[in-house]
């Protein structure tokens, strides 16, 4: 006898979920800007300003090295230029020495601590590894980037606020042009922030981020005008320092305090956006290719 | 059958040598370490001879300094003795500090415990290995220097003083180092401590047009009677007070080392 065997039935297909089935959940805003930020609608504004505000309280809580020092080491370069120099009578530019010199020590101060900022912030992150908590918040490269600046641009404005008020105990100093001072403060604070940033991208060790404050920063600092006037160069080295960026910092904020300069401010504002324009973009870039930032 | 490896016999490199053959050879490897890393690194090195050569020109060539003559000095005689101490000094301390913090933060220092080196050599290692890194800092920015003013005429006591004020900032480097918990706080420590000592120990100018407060921080500096016999050394010429400078810097000197030693032979900051 023939036997067949009746294979088993295949059990049916299970029919595809239903997706009107499907519970309906709702996304808090902050999980669905991603999406929406990268078809360019959406800013991920309170993550930004989780991270402007992170940027800002971490130099604020150790106060003490990030602005009080600072303001410390601007005091000893007006004491020993000043006193021990033993300098009086007219100055540059018509003002004593010592007025000449406090608005130079205090965008010196507004440079070098912006840079620091941004800079030392990435690369801790970078170096102790908790560079992944900046990366994967629903944060773009543009939101990261203004987070991270905006912290140097808030300690370069306080520790010139702080430094100008010790510095005029010694010199009262008005505010010839307040609003002028106070855009190149914050053009300064904006373009060495940026640098920072770059720098912070750049270095795979502190050393490697020294160089560019050794290299870079403190030169352009100390020969950007802020110890003596361009008048008192040699006619042939005059040109140096108009090709250096830092110069107009400190000649367009000595202008908003004493209400003279050195350099035309018009040629002073249109470098400075643009530098800050052309560095903001570049760094987008540097930051949408994740550039050093994983390794 | 195969044959088992005598191992009752530790490997050559396993036996603990004894403490005068660890001693030198521990204390060698100490003091030539900070050169080695410089000449490892020397982008750092010629950034620090950047920042002395823009000092001096600042000093010198731009900031008019003519008629800065104080006691008869002319501004080169008088700044540039004065400019070498403070970046041998400041390279001593900033050296000491950072090495010591780098080791206790990174987990290296657990390899200099372990190894059977007394706490006597490590704290002499440490701290003349950053004094010998501060004397080559020295010598080259002393050679950049020789463009603004004569050489030494004694070289040797010159060579001397910068020596025994690097090896006082050296061990208060160490001291700094090891009671600073982070990177930040040896910074905090210059800033707010070491710079100023140095930046107003008169390497610039005397403490003479100074309000009263400045010429009590001038004078009473520790640092600046050695910054005074060092450019009597460097120039031959005599200057009033001198000898008072070798007993400041040998009680900071002596004050340094117990501190040093004493923190490290306890144990205390060494391991976080």
């Amino acid at each position: 006898m023939k036997t067949t065997s009746i294979p088993p039935s295949p059990s049916p297909p299970l029919p595809p979920p239903s997706l009107s089935a499907a519970p309906e959940v709702t996304l808090p805003a902050v999980l669905t800007t991603p999406a929406a930020r990268y078809n360019g609608t959406r800013v991920n504004w309170r993550g930004l300003a989780t991270l402007c505000s992170r940027e800002s309280r971490r130099f604020l809580s150790i106060a003490g090295q990030t602005v009080i020092g600072p303001v410390v080491s601007a005091l000893l370069f007006l004491a020993i230029f000043t006193f021990a120099l033993g300098r009086s009578g007219i100055g540059p530019l018509g003002f004593s020495y010592t007025a000449f010199l406090i608005p130079g020590l205090v965008m010196m101060s507004v440079m070098q601590n912006a840079f620091a900022n941004t800079s030392s912030s990435l690369m801790t992150a970078k170096f102790q590894g908790n560079i992944v908590d900046l990366l994967m918040p629903p944060l773009g490269p543009a939101e990261i980037l203004v987070g991270l600046v905006t912290g140097g641009v808030v300690r370069g404005l306080v520790v010139a606020a702080v430094a100008f008020l010790a510095l005029s105990a010694f010199q009262p100093l008005g505010l010839a042009h307040p609003l002028v001072a106070f855009w190149f403060a914050l053009m300064a604070s904006v373009l060495l922030g940026l640098l920072g940033v770059l720098s912070g991208l750049w270095a795979e060790r502190w050393e490697q981020a020294a160089v560019i404050t050794n290299f870079v920063i403190v030169p352009l600092s100390f020969l950007s005008g802020t110890f003596y006037s361009v008048s008192s160069l040699p006619d042939n080295w005059r040109w140096l320092a108009f090709w250096n960026p830092f110069f107009y910092m400190v000649d367009g904020f000595r202008y908003g305090v004493l209400g003279v300069h050195e350099s035309s401010l018009r040629t002073g504002v249109v470098l400075l956006l643009a530098a800050n324009f052309a560095l903001f973009f570049a760094l987008w870039l540097l930051m949408r290719r994740h550039w050093r930032l994983w390794d | 059958m195969p044959r088992i490896p005598d191992d009752s016999a530790a490997p050559r490199s396993f036996v603990v040598p004894p403490l005068a053959v660890a001693a030198p050879r521990a204390f060698a490897a100490l003091v030539t370490r900070p050169l080695r890393y410089t000449l490892s690194e020397p982008a750092t090195f010629f950034g620090e001879l950047l920042g002395v050569f823009l000092l001096a020109v600042m000093f010198l060539v731009i900031v008019p300094t003519r008629g800065f003559a104080p006691g008869g000095w002319t501004a080169a005689e008088w700044l540039v003795p004065g400019l070498l101490a403070i970046v041998a000094w400041h390279s001593a301390f900033t050296n000491a500090a950072f090495s010591v913090v780098f080791h206790r933060l990174e987990g290296g220092m657990d390899d200099m415990l372990t190894a059977p080196i007394p706490s006597l050599i490590l704290a002499a290692g440490w701290a003349f290995g950053s004094t010998l890194n501060a004397l080559l800092v020295a010598l080259a920015a002393g050679l950049i220097l020789s463009l603004f003013a004569p050489p030494p005429v004694h070289l040797v006591a010159v060579v001397l003083w910068l020596g025994v004020g690097a090896l006082t900032l050296s061990f208060a480097g160490i001291v700094a180092g090891l009671y600073s918990p982070r990177y930040d706080t040896v910074s905090f420590y210059d800033t707010l401590f070491v710079y100023p000592i140095l930046m107003l120990s008169g390497f610039l100018g005397t403490g003479a047009p100074l309000p009263m407060l400045g010429r009590v921080l001038v004078d009473g500096n520790p640092l600046s009677q050695p910054v005074r016999a060092l450019r009597a050394a460097w120039h031959a010429r005599p200057l009033e007070g001198t000898a008072r400078g070798e007993i400041f810097l040998l009680f900071a000197l002596a004050i340094g080392w117990i501190a040093a030693w004493s923190v490290i032979a306890r144990g205390r900051q060494l391991r976080r």
